[in-house]
């Protein structure tokens, strides 16, 4: 196992030193004088001549390209605001733990709830449970988020007043925005799981464990659940990436002070540190959040890990 | 056989699924029986209905979608039917095991192989983890593998040693009756005799009644005390091994066996017939071979057949059996 | 064997089979309906209305629905009913387009990649593991910042995200696609490699490609309307139901409506397509049905 995980965190510095790469490439090509940004439309030709040379703008891509790298992975310097001068990764530092917050207690409730309500709505299928948990979920996928959050804010913030409708504070600055983002998430799960449980509940080493004479419960538990938890636990690391990407949306619809906000407003300024700075964070997380994903995977699925250890027998590994 | 105390007895067994709204006619009043430490095959088409009826044995069809619509199937005299699903589950794995046609799906690809023996030890005999660990071994040994590679996993076997991982699930509580479903078919040939050669070893151990589903003849002439011969659910021909293969009646059966079979030819496929089986959906409203039969008379179209006497070891569902089988010496098929 | 057979024969009437099994699917074909009919208005209503989707009046600004604006009026007195169903027209054909877009240029690359394999392969898996390490809202909201603002910058921006999906999809159906014999049979008569591709693996992938196609309008919709709504995508004053939302942000205490009516056309129409995908998928795939 120790030898999995190793292998997987290894894969894992090209990917985000690649995505590093993309991300400065795009933003690179973006039209917009930095110098203009920092020094306003009064600036003279040759102060902003000479602010480019002193954030190295002149000098060529690749340069700029290495050196932005080597600050971000090697010194772990995220670079300066254009427009305040604060150092981005403090900044950062100050709303991550907000957005991971968010984030991750979205996480927990999408597949919390979503999984097991999937799993039964399967195990009961065409039963009237598995009819209205369903209609609920296929709402869920399609009602936009943020517009949820919305309905949300007018109904729970303005017209009850139970929670506050934007900012940050206590617990209570949580609550609209986590079951907000997750709610697509939950709905999506739910709806996965429940293909997947589906799909196992016919496969042939099911009909096996119920000749062996196993009752329902242990048929279901040792062997449809656990075989169905793969394809459950592949959906969730793309379920993740809509709830990550979601959180940017629903900061922005509370005035929620995390990492979204944070960019979308460095976007709207051309402030373009922030924004290399916030984009590479993120996909650090997300990449770590996989990783922990496909450790469970393989947890799970000897054939996974077998493909790893080199340890078994035969590490010819036959599609089932 | 046709003794009414057989150890096993199904009598006028129908089975039909729902499917998309139609209802397909799957298994429509088969009946047969079985003594102990006999096997018999159920040769036929895919399609025949022949898993089916395996499965209605156990009660393993899928619900709700299959029913059985009527009929009995007595087990050393208690109707398996009538049974309650607890009563049911001792009887699975236990007195009645199956042997799937697929071994590369039958197993659980995420269970060690040895506890997924050890499983259906563990359940039906009480024992403690140890002793059925140890049983499992042993059950391991018998079919052929090292009882070292308990803890591994089904992607680590061959095909073969999946199927006799799968074998040795189904015998490992010495059942009364194994119902082995075409348990040779996704083996290589090499494979499938030494399989078969276990089965048989094991069987006669342990004085096994089996039902042998199966395409190829040169099994059912290997391994059948008696064979009977499935289509579109109904059985068309039944008796002794040597009376279907020596002395076949009905024109399903000839039409199958190419031209008389030899009981020597170790393996021979089903000779292909013209035309398809009939819909199970739509079934014709005579005899169900009638669309494919060189010899059906409009009375064959309009009414069923019954099974008729041959003779004391051989049934066949054909008015024109006797006609056929005088002329079938100097006659072609 | 046989088996096999048998499907070859059944292939000419593969498409009834399936227009039958869709038919009885009673939700595939409400939110078929449903859809056609939301499409119809979009054409229709916007032509029909007494009020000019774009034209102020002062008169009757921020007014709560009433009989004479069923959905009410918007900041600048514009009829929402109106609004509505003409910024469909940008909302349905802006995602129709970027699906259209992504699938197209996921097909080529999927059935390239699947096809040769080896090198090829593996360099594009690469590159794709690369995009999708980045959550594909992120991606988006980042491309669409690079290219800044156009209704063509926002289809591109839109169908990036969904491009690797599409490619995976299409190179695991032509990686088994052509292990089949009849391409060895093709390759026998002396059929090009690509004449290979585009005449017996894409029609074969077809399957999964529609399902994922109609799920996807169904997403990009949703994704079009949250960047428009963070300011990124289709900007006001032109009525795409996202834009809407947020040109009316402002207004969700003292004029609600402003934010209802634009949401719940959103939500209909991605309900109605998820429901014709799940229709289509299952008919598609009837080993999960049933």
């Amino acid at each position: 196992m120790g030898r999995f995980v190793l292998k997987r965190i290894l894969q894992m510095i090209p990917v985000l030193l690649m995505v590093a790469v993309l991300i400065f490439t795009i933003l690179y090509f973006v039209p917009g004088d930095p110098a203009q940004i920092m020094l306003g439309s009064t600036a003279t030709k040759y102060e902003l001549e000479q602010m480019r040379e002193q954030l190295g703008l002149t000098r060529p891509f690749l340069v700029q390209l290495g050196d932005f790298l080597y600050q971000t992975f090697i010194k772990f310097d995220l670079g300066k605001s254009y427009l305040t001068g604060a150092p981005v990764g403090t900044e950062i530092a100050a709303r991550l733990p907000r957005t991971l917050i968010l984030g991750v207690a979205s996480m927990v409730l999408a597949f919390g709830i979503g999984i097991p309500l999937g799993i039964t709505a399967a195990i009961h299928q065409n039963g009237w449970g598995d009819r209205i948990s369903m209609i609920i979920a296929l709402l869920g996928v399609s009602i936009p988020t943020f517009w949820l959050a919305l309905m949300f804010v007018l109904l729970f913030a303005l017209k009850l007043r139970w929670f506050p409708s934007s900012g940050i504070g206590g617990f209570k600055y949580y609550v609209l925005p986590t079951v907000s983002l997750c709610f697509g998430g939950l709905a999506t799960q739910a709806r996965q799981s429940r293909s997947s449980m589906l799909e196992v509940i016919r496969a042939d080493y099911v009909v096996t464990a119920r000749a062996k004479g196993l009752s329902e419960r242990e048929v279901i538990m040792r062997h449809a659940l656990p075989n169905a938890l793969n394809p459950i636990i592949t959906l969730a690391g793309n379920n993740l990436a809509v709830i990550f990407g979601g959180s940017i949306v629903i900061e922005n619809v509370f005035s929620f002070p995390g990492i979204g906000q944070y960019m979308i407003t460095a976007i709207n300024q051309r402030d373009y540190p922030i924004v290399r700075g916030c984009v590479v964070m993120l996909a650090i997380v997300f990449a770590v959040i996989m990783l922990l994903v496909d450790i469970a995977y393989a947890f799970n699925d000897p054939r996974i890990k077998a493909r790893y250890e080199n340890s078994g027998r035969k590490t010819k590994v036959k599609k089932a | 056989m046709n003794s009414e105390k057989a150890f096993l007895n199904i009598e006028d067994l129908v089975v039909e699924y729902v499917s998309g709204g139609k209802t397909v006619h799957a298994v429509n009043g088969v009946t047969f029986d079985l003594e102990k430490g006999k096997t018999l095959g159920l040769v036929g088409e895919t399609g025949a209905g022949k898993t089916t009826i395996a499965k209605a044995i156990l009660r393993l069809l899928p619900e709700p979608q299959a029913t059985v619509k009527n009929g009995r199937i007595m087990l050393d005299g208690d109707d398996l039917l009538t049974f309650p699903e607890t009563k049911m589950r001792n009887v699975r794995g236990n007195v009645v095991t199956m042997v799937f046609q697929d071994p590369m799906t039958a197993l659980n690809p995420i269970m060690k192989v040895g506890d997924q023996i050890a499983e259906v030890i563990k359940k039906h005999q009480k024992l403690e983890n140890k002793t059925s660990r140890e049983l499992a071994q042993e059950m391991l040994e018998m079919v052929g593998i090292p009882s070292a590679r308990y803890d591994e996993y089904p992607h680590q076997f061959s095909g073969g040693m999946k199927q006799r991982v799968v074998i040795a699930m189904a015998l490992a509580c010495n059942p009364q009756l194994l119902l082995a479903d075409e348990p040779t078919t996704a083996l290589d040939v090499t494979i499938q005799a030494q399989v078969l050669d276990m089965m048989e070893d094991l069987k006669n151990k342990y004085n096994t009644a089996m039902i042998l589903i199966t395409h190829d003849l040169g099994v059912v002439g290997r391994m059948c005390d008696d064979v009977a011969v499935i289509y579109a659910g109904e059985v068309l021909e039944y008796g002794t091994r040597k009376e279907i293969f020596l002395n076949p009646c009905h024109p399903y059966t000839i039409g199958l066996f190419g031209a008389i079979p030899d009981l020597s030819v170790s393996t021979r496929r089903l000779a292909n017939i013209e035309g398809l089986p009939p819909d199970p959906t739509n079934l014709p409203e005579g005899c169900c071979f009638s669309p494919r039969c060189s010899y059906a008379t409009d009375e064959c179209r309009k009414n069923k057949p019954s099974l008729q006497k041959i003779n004391d070891d051989h049934l066949c569902r054909c008015p024109l059996a006797e006609q056929i089988r005088s002329g079938k010496n100097g006659g072609e098929v | 064997m046989t088996e096999k057979k048998m499907k070859r024969g059944f292939k000419e009437s593969r498409f009834a089979v399936f227009w039958n099994r869709l038919k009885r699917n009673r939700n595939a074909m409400i939110g078929l309906y449903v859809f056609l009919l939301l499409v119809v208005l979009i054409i229709i209503v916007p032509i029909v209305s007494p009020y000019d989707y774009a034209k102020y009046d002062i008169m009757s600004i921020s007014q709560k629905p009433s009989l004479k604006h069923p959905f009410g009026t918007d900041d600048l007195g514009r009829d929402l009913l109106t609004r509505c169903f003409y910024g469909g027209r940008y909302s349905l054909s802006i995602s129709l387009a970027a699906v259209l877009f992504s699938t197209s240029v996921g097909t080529v690359i999927g059935a390239i990649t699947g096809f040769f394999g080896g090198k090829i392969d593996a360099v594009i898996m690469r590159m794709l593991d690369v995009i999708q390490a980045i959550p594909s809202t992120l991606l988006t909201i980042i491309i669409s910042a690079a290219l800044g603002v156009g209704i063509d910058k926002t289809i591109i921006a839109i169908s990036v995200g969904s491009i690797p999906g599409t490619v995976r999809l299409l190179r695991g159906s032509v990686m088994r696609t052509r292990e089949e014999q009849y391409l060895e049979a093709a390759e026998a008569i002396g059929c090009s490699t690509t004449r290979r591709i585009w005449k017996y693996v894409v029609p074969n992938s077809w399957s999964p490609l529609i399902v994922s196609s109609t799920m996807g309008v169904a997403r990009t919709i949703l994704q079009l309307a949250a960047l428009s709504y963070i300011g990124l995508g289709v900007q006001p004053p032109t009525p795409e139901w996202g834009a809407m939302l947020s040109g009316a942000r402002g207004y969700l205490r003292d004029y609600p409506h402003m934010l209802i009516f634009p949401g719940l056309f959103i939500a209909i129409s991605v309900l109605c397509l998820n429901m014709f995908g799940d229709g289509l998928r299952d008919a598609l795939d009837p080993k999960l049905k049933d």
